[in-house]
């Protein structure tokens, strides 16, 4: 007998440029289903604002990129439950 | 000899509900978010966690604030 469970989970990336301009990822895991862009905006804006992150290449400068990555995962086996 | 410190970036861990198990507890996943200032005051950071959360489905539970020092002997 095959039982195939299948599995999504999502996460949430809020990509950042940095002073010394390079990215800073912060992900959330899984993102709320009505998500608005402008939602995402505001708290990325938050996050630049409180200035609270010293990455190795600078403080968090401005918005880069922010994507919802989706995964489906088919768990074919599992241990039998003894 | 004086032992000086010197205050490094702190981590900030945060525990999220995912679930809950059968018998009634809760399923955690932890996130941290490194490379926070040292300078930060805790309601900054807090305010931080708070806003990313709002974007998850899952109930923040807690917030952990790990502070480190570099002992040097000068």
């Amino acid at each position: 007998m095959i039982e195939i469970a299948i599995i999504t989970s999502k996460v949430l990336k809020l990509t950042f440029l940095t002073t010394g301009g390079k990215s800073f990822i912060i992900s959330v895991p899984q993102p709320r289903e009505n998500l608005t862009l402008a939602e995402a905006q505001t708290v990325m804006e938050t996050v630049i604002a409180k200035n609270i992150i010293n990455s190795s290449s600078g403080e968090l400068a401005a918005i880069r990129d922010i994507r919802v990555i989706d995964m489906t995962t088919n768990d074919l086996y599992d241990p039998p439950v003894a | 000899m004086a032992v000086t410190e010197i205050t490094l970036d702190s981590i900030v861990s945060t525990k999220y509900q995912t679930g809950t198990l059968p018998a009634g507890g809760p399923v955690t996943q932890k996130k941290s978010l490194n490379y926070v200032k040292p300078t930060a005051t805790s309601q900054d950071i807090y305010d931080v966690v708070a806003a990313l959360s709002s974007l998850s489905q899952y109930p923040l539970l807690n917030v952990v604030l790990s502070k480190n020092w570099e002992l040097t002997n000068e």
